[in-house]
């Protein structure tokens, strides 16, 4: 490198070093946030895109007949799950259960709708299925430890960093996201549902006196003081532990799956 | 082109199918741009590309631009001192080497504000999560492929130069 060419170097990562301060500062956030506000929608495109190469290689590499009969049987399934927790609810003649499960149309909770822009990132340490990144931020109400549900009101994550104009999820498969959580059993089993390996839900240290049934439905139990008591995380497909054991677990299926994201609310309370 | 080549990485190729998902379009792009127009515009590129994924990241500001700068650095010493010539294989050699430094420098930067800020060291020995990395080199491998050859018909700066006695 000759003498220009040193000075240049050095001149350059100078002003880049003045640009890094400026960040921490703060010098720089209007600019910033300018460019993350043009930058979100275009985020949001390729997102979707993304997504409809996603599904259009999933449709591609399983029988298609197959995958839609799985796609109805999920989404009645997932009817089903609902209107089981409604008539339990009734039966119960629990007023706020009920309204728990159509939250957004009896309840006052306030909610910021948002579209998901991108997933986990390049080196990410986290796996790409487990994390979501939000385009609404701090200026919108969001705040750290929010429930995020989807259209049918079931929480798919929680809310783990916010900037200004953008948040990331942890969902509700992740390791990272742990929620407490309530059984609609006999019981009413309470515990801290949390995410394995990306795919399903664990709730441990369970009590072997409680008895836990396959499809039990598992809700949010209102105990973190920004997530409400009744959302549906999942149902419960098995329960492990023998009887010589202190404490059972139980795995839960997610009622959401991670790739069909694209907009998502998340509730303010 | 910068803005572009940041929305394609952080929305599309993050949402596409497992085995493309891991692809860095950014460090392909800063290898070829150092192989293409040398080292200032690959400098300013690096310093563009890194600054906006740190905008987007919720590690610690300057993850990305010094990940990526270490890169820069690492790929221009091997283009001066280690391949005599700018072929597809040395292209190759660079972008996984390239590829494998970014995740260790990267992951390096995050462990260590991981262990200033006193946060949980969450190492994941998984298999999925490595066979995700896997794919992500050989699908940039072949993306590079992709790219030399596009750059070798529209571009004379990648052919081969052969110097003839009159």
């Amino acid at each position: 490198m000759n003498k220009n060419n040193k000075q240049k170097f050095i001149t350059t990562m100078a002003v880049l070093l003045v640009f890094v301060a400026g960040h921490y500062i703060g010098v720089f956030r209007p600019v910033e946030n300018i460019l993350v506000k043009i930058l979100n929608p275009i985020f949001g495109g390729f997102n979707s895109a993304g997504l409809g190469i996603k599904n259009t290689y999933n449709d591609s590499v399983n029988k298609a007949d197959l995958l839609k009969n799985l796609e109805e049987m999920k989404i009645q399934s997932n009817a089903l799950v609902e209107e089981n927790a409604k008539l339990k609810t009734v039966q119960e003649e629990n007023e706020l259960l009920r309204g728990y499960l159509s939250f957004f149309t009896k309840t006052n909770y306030k909610y910021v709708m948002s579209n998901v822009i991108s997933r986990g990132g390049i080196s990410d340490t986290l796996k790409t299925t487990e994390t979501i990144t939000i385009d609404r931020g701090s200026r919108n109400g969001v705040m750290v430890g929010q429930a995020v549900v989807n259209n049918k009101g079931i929480i798919v994550g929680k809310v783990s960093e916010v900037k200004d104009d953008i948040a990331k999820v942890f969902l509700v498969n992740s390791n990272q996201c742990k929620l407490a959580a309530t059984m609609f059993n006999n019981d009413k089993t309470v515990g801290i549902a949390e995410g394995e390996l990306g795919l399903t839900i664990r709730m441990s240290f369970i009590p072997q006196t409680q008895k836990l049934n396959k499809n039990d439905l598992v809700v949010t139990s209102g105990l973190e003081p920004l997530i409400p008591r009744g959302l549906a995380i999942g149902k419960v497909t098995e329960v492990q532990g023998n009887n010589n054991d202190l404490w059972q677990s139980a795995v839960i299926e997610p009622l959401v799956n991670p790739d069909d994201l694209t907009i998502v609310s998340v509730l303010l309370k | 082109m910068l803005l572009a080549i940041v929305a394609l990485q952080k929305g599309l190729v993050t949402s596409l199918p497992y085995f493309m998902s891991g692809t860095n379009l950014i460090l392909i792009s800063i290898i070829f741009i150092l192989g293409v127009y040398g080292f200032w515009t690959a400098l300013y590129w690096t310093i563009g590309t890194g600054m906006l994924l740190d905008i987007y990241s919720f590690v610690f500001f300057g993850n990305y631009l010094i990940s990526l700068l270490l890169i820069l650095f690492l790929a221009h010493f091997l283009f001066g001192f280690l391949f005599t010539n700018k072929s597809l294989y040395s292209f190759l050699t660079i972008v996984l080497l390239g590829y494998v430094f970014f995740e260790i420098f990267y992951t390096f930067f995050y462990y260590l504000e991981v262990f200033f800020k006193k946060g949980n060291f969450d190492i994941i020995f998984d298999r999925d999560f490595y066979t995700i990395k896997a794919f992500g080199l050989l699908s940039s491998l072949v993306f590079s492929v992709i790219v030399f050859n596009s750059l070798n018909f529209l571009t004379n700066k990648l052919k081969p130069v052969f110097l003839f006695r009159s």
